[in-house]
């Protein structure tokens, strides 16, 4: 691969995010800072064999969640609509100003509208096919979270969804760079979404022993710690806005970090299990960072995939070490936030872009002992004072998909 | 509680308009209920009244007063009380 192809830096002018850590973008990375754990014991998984989750416990309340027909979505696009209004705000575009068809709309999410499909379960068995609602398909369907993002901020462009599992929103992220790169659009509004705290999923993902036997919700999700024993299922969104870097400098607007470059893989080798030598994963670290236009000693600071998983950390240290030798500075948002799976990629792409901007690294929640196995540089307690200029972000799912993202301050 | 008024409280709330906005003469259209909407409202006129609304018989130029008329004449007799 040459890096002189690679796509040209995007700058991210815009955030906006709704997490169980808050309603926004603001009150999240207060809460990461802090350490703050957001798993709770979870009513609604009172009879599965775990029943901790990281629910968003924020009233939606941006202006658009006021809009006609929004009450009939399903949470994963309420949540979705929230953060871009968040994020539109913040980055001075308004929708009445703007034209409407070079403007896309990338959405990464895992599942779509899980919550409307499981209601519309439990319609259909109770009361018969008469009585589903025609709201079924338009909150379900995994691409009308785009959709409803191009109808209500007037965005005509490409309006795509990518699904990868867990690195949906890291690859949504890289579609759109490539999106503004191919001249496809000017301005990408980029979301990470995932509503699937249902019944099923949880049952699902304990059933192949992936969610945390925690019984202390502060405990549970605790990356790259010796006694990890797997994630807590959290909720979400989060929306980047992203520009080329000159389109964005002519309007005056701050740019908040570039995203320099990204690369996608597939381990070809489990349906859920990493490949044990992170095949794959090492692979797309690699490659984003040579698309990036760096070298690995650029990369000071890594947000991890950590999901607190025995084997995810186990195999992400070790690749962490061999690429980055150096030991940069790593810290996993999950031990606060939880796993949003489709959302993730997006919503710690946004706190590297806020670490950067600060120049200070969260700490990784829950985690008390880190494993020695995992010989990485983790941010533990408080915030960790950093000057670098380029990280990393790690995104990897189900499926064998890795998608990692490399970001710079401006 | 006439069915009028019934009607027009469903569509206020399925059509997201104000109630005072709904007079007998107006029409779905008028109210912006679109096909979705259309959909849900008769799954709500066909739970609350009791009765079957057949394809075709509510369609979006029928007046809230149409509507209602229809669903009068289809109330088993022993609602009507309630409907008055």
């Amino acid at each position: 691969m040459n890096a002189r192809n690679a796509p040209q830096p995007v700058a991210i002018t815009g955030l906006g995010m709704i997490t169980p850590a808050g309603a926004d973008t603001a009150a999240t990375w207060r809460e990461v800072c802090r350490g703050t754990a957001t798993a709770a014991v979870d009513p609604a998984l009172a009879d599965l064999p775990v029943s901790l989750s990281c629910r968003v416990r924020a009233p939606l309340e941006r202006p658009v969640m006021r809009r006609k027909g929004v009450k009939n979505l399903d949470p994963v696009t309420r949540f979705a609509l929230n953060a871009a209004d968040e994020a539109l705000d913040d980055s001075g575009l308004d929708p009445i100003g703007w034209q409407p068809d070079r403007v896309a709309v990338v959405t990464g999410t895992g599942a779509g509208g899980s919550h409307t499909v499981t209601r519309g379960h439990e319609v259909l068995a109770a009361e018969g096919p008469r009585a589903v609602s025609p709201y079924h398909l338009p909150a379900s369907l995994i691409n009308m979270t785009s959709a409803f993002l191009s109808l209500y901020f007037t965005a005509r462009g490409p309006s795509f969804t990518v699904s990868t599992a867990c690195a949906s929103g890291a690859d949504a992220l890289g579609l759109a760079q490539d999106l503004l790169a191919a001249d496809r659009c000017d301005i990408a509004l980029v979301c990470g979404a995932e509503a699937g705290i249902t019944p099923i999923s949880v049952a699902s993902f304990a059933q192949i022993k992936a969610l945390s036997a925690e019984s202390d919700p502060r405990l549970a999700s605790r990356p790259f710690d010796r006694d990890r024993n797997g994630f807590v299922i959290a909720e979400g969104a989060c929306v980047l806005v992203l520009e080329r870097p000159r389109d964005a400098a002519a309007r005056g607007a701050r740019i908040r970090a570039l995203l320099l470059g990204h690369a996608s893989t597939n381990d070809a080798h489990h349906a859920t299990a990493p490949h044990p030598d992170g095949l794959g994963a090492e692979t797309a670290l690699r490659q984003a960072i040579h698309r990036a236009g760096l070298t690995a000693a650029d990369i000071t600071h890594v947000n991890a995939h950590g999901t607190s998983t025995p084997a995810n950390d186990r195999i992400e240290a070790c690749l962490l070490t061999q690429v980055l030798p150096h030991h940069p500075v790593v810290t996993s948002s999950k031990g606060a936030l939880g796993h949003a799976l489709g959302a993730a990629g997006t919503i710690e792409a946004a706190l590297t872009v806020l670490a950067l901007e600060e120049h200070r690294v969260p700490p990784t929640a829950g985690t008390r002992d880190l494993d020695p196995e995992c010989g990485i540089d983790l941010v533990l307690g408080t915030p960790r004072a950093h000057p670098g200029n380029y990280a990393v972000s790690n995104s990897f799912g189900f499926g064998g998909h890795n998608s990692v993202v490399v970001l710079a301050a401006p | 509680m006439t069915t009028f008024h019934r009607l027009a409280d469903m569509v206020s709330r399925v059509a997201e308009v104000p109630l005072d906005s709904i007079t007998p003469t107006s029409s779905l259209d008028e109210l912006e209920v679109d096909s979705l909407a259309l959909v849900e409202l008769i799954l709500r006129v066909e739970k609350t009244f009791g009765i079957s609304v057949r394809d075709g018989d509510v369609q979006s130029n029928d007046t809230i007063d149409g509507i209602a008329r229809y669903i009068e004449e289809r109330l088993p007799t022993d609602a009507i009380p309630d409907a008055v």
